[in-house]
């Protein structure tokens, strides 16, 4: 099935699942029919966030069929946004509720006269208000990606149990055999999509280790692990696409991080795979540098739809900068492995010469394929006479070939490079849907 | 651009939820 049709039915299937709820308690509303409007829009708003809330598993839970339709990083941020939006729903929930006739001592979970339906929604809405705290705040409470993640998990879990058991408890709509059907229905599948994501998949990656064959030091303070597959064939991947690594004891921990493949795509798996990681702290700063030959390291993946190989056209325009170039040089080694001749423009932006990682690789590239190499340095020794400060839509112009409209564009690196590049190539008149980004500050 | 579309389709699903929430209250009020 091709990737559009695949994401057209999994959108419809999952705006079906948030909203069924309301079709179920609109046809068997039972005892809770006929009280006041705003009430009841008050209790379809909390049905609908639980709803969005349940299905949040499933935007993270690396399912390949869904992952391939949509790309990760496009899920990660729906999963935030509608995160977001289930967070307001919750808001007018409460607000509605208590504007209806609830008495305002019920806020109080600790207040005597207050009943138990009512403390489980009560914790249930503290658990995410410190849920979005983290998640939101979590660089500037210097909360590590690891920690973060076992947090976040820990959270979550929690308010979708806390708000099961506040839906059912207080009983209106839920009480009827229809709705608790539902619910049970609801339940199962999320249950089962935790069991594959926290148990199968897991006991599936043990059995399939990759071993570290080299860890070597890159400009631009980053680092390449060479893996290769340990008793299995490992994966072909395309150009551009990530997976996510773990230096773990086991498969079973949290704390998996995702790593662009820096390596020349493979036509068939079974081969080894480089990984180029930039320290940015943490775990690219403490475990990865101390990686050593023969370290066993898993390998979920691959993932992404950042490729050439999904968007033909007759050249290619990469822009890259820190992180953002491995994907870029991945793309580069298989278009010259692959003897194709189409035209590369490499717009390589970076502080200084040793901040730009893989440079020599790119200009040996040059000589093997068709690849013009554009360098812009914010800081240039004297002797530059190449472009300098931020890559702007003046650079772009200066250099992109007459038909630069029909070209492909794969931005990647820092938030800002992509914010203005995307601007900037829009600005200038290539199409919107010429131009693609892979952003990794969603995760 | 993907990441726009994620916007466009979020304020979507949330303009269809309200609507919705709003049909929901006013099928079942009294």
């Amino acid at each position: 099935m091709a990737p559009m049709t695949r994401a057209i039915l999994w959108f419809g299937l999952y705006l079906f699942l948030i909203v069924f709820p309301l079709m179920v308690g609109a046809n068997w509303p039972g005892q809770a029919a006929g009280r006041p409007f705003w009430m009841q829009f008050g209790v379809a708003c909390g049905f609908v966030a639980f709803s969005i809330m349940a299905l949040e598993f499933a935007l993270i839970s690396k399912v390949q069929s869904v992952s391939s339709a949509f790309g990760q990083d496009v899920l990660l941020q729906f999963h935030r946004q509608m995160g977001m939006v289930a967070s307001a729903l919750i808001l007018i929930h409460s607000a509605l509720m208590f504007l209806s006739g609830y008495p305002l001592a019920w806020l109080n979970p600790f207040d005597a006269s207050n009943i138990w339906a009512m403390r489980w929604g009560i914790f249930a809405a503290m658990a995410i208000l410190v849920l979005m705290v983290v998640s939101l705040g979590r660089k500037r409470l210097r909360l590590s990606y690891d920690g973060w993640q076992l947090t976040h998990g820990f959270l979550a879990e929690t308010a979708v149990l806390l708000s099961l058991v506040h839906l059912l408890m207080f009983g209106a709509f839920s009480a009827g055999q229809p709705m608790r059907l539902l619910l049970g229905v609801y339940c199962v599948l999320l249950l089962s999509l935790r069991v594959w994501f926290v148990v199968i998949k897991p006991i599936r990656m043990w059995s399939r280790p990759w071993e570290v064959l080299d860890n070597i030091p890159e400009h631009g303070d980053s680092r390449t692990l060479v893996l290769r597959p340990v008793g299995h064939s490992g994966f072909a991947f395309e150009p551009g696409q990530f997976a996510w690594l773990s230096a773990r004891a086991t498969p079973f921990h949290k704390g998996w991080h995702p790593i662009s493949m820096s390596s020349c795509a493979p036509e068939e798996p079974g081969q080894s795979i480089a990984f180029t990681i930039k320290n940015l702290g943490d775990w690219s700063g403490d475990v990865v540098p101390a990686l050593q030959p023969g370290s066993k390291i898993w390998v979920d993946g691959p993932y992404g739809v950042f490729t050439p190989e999904r968007e033909q056209g007759p050249g290619y325009v990469l822009i890259g900068g820190g992180a953002g170039i491995t994907p870029l040089f991945s793309m580069c080694q298989t278009f010259a492995e692959r003897g194709d001749a189409r035209p590369i423009l490499l717009f390589f932006c970076g502080r200084d010469f040793e901040s730009l990682t893989f440079l020599e690789q790119f200009e040996a590239l040059q000589k093997q394929m068709n690849l013009k190499l554009v360098c812009v340095l914010e800081h240039p020794p004297e002797n530059w006479t190449g472009e300098t400060g931020r890559i702007t839509a003046e650079i772009l112009r200066k250099h992109l070939p007459r038909q630069y409209k029909r070209h492909e564009y794969f931005i990647c690196g820092p938030p800002g490079l992509m914010d203005a590049m995307e601007k900037a190539l829009v600005q200038i008149g290539v199409p919107a849907h010429h131009v693609h980004t892979e952003r990794f500050d969603w995760v | 651009m993907r990441h726009d579309i994620v916007h466009r389709a979020v304020l979507l699903i949330a303009v269809l939820v309200v609507a919705l929430c709003f049909l929901f209250a006013y099928e079942v009020s009294g």
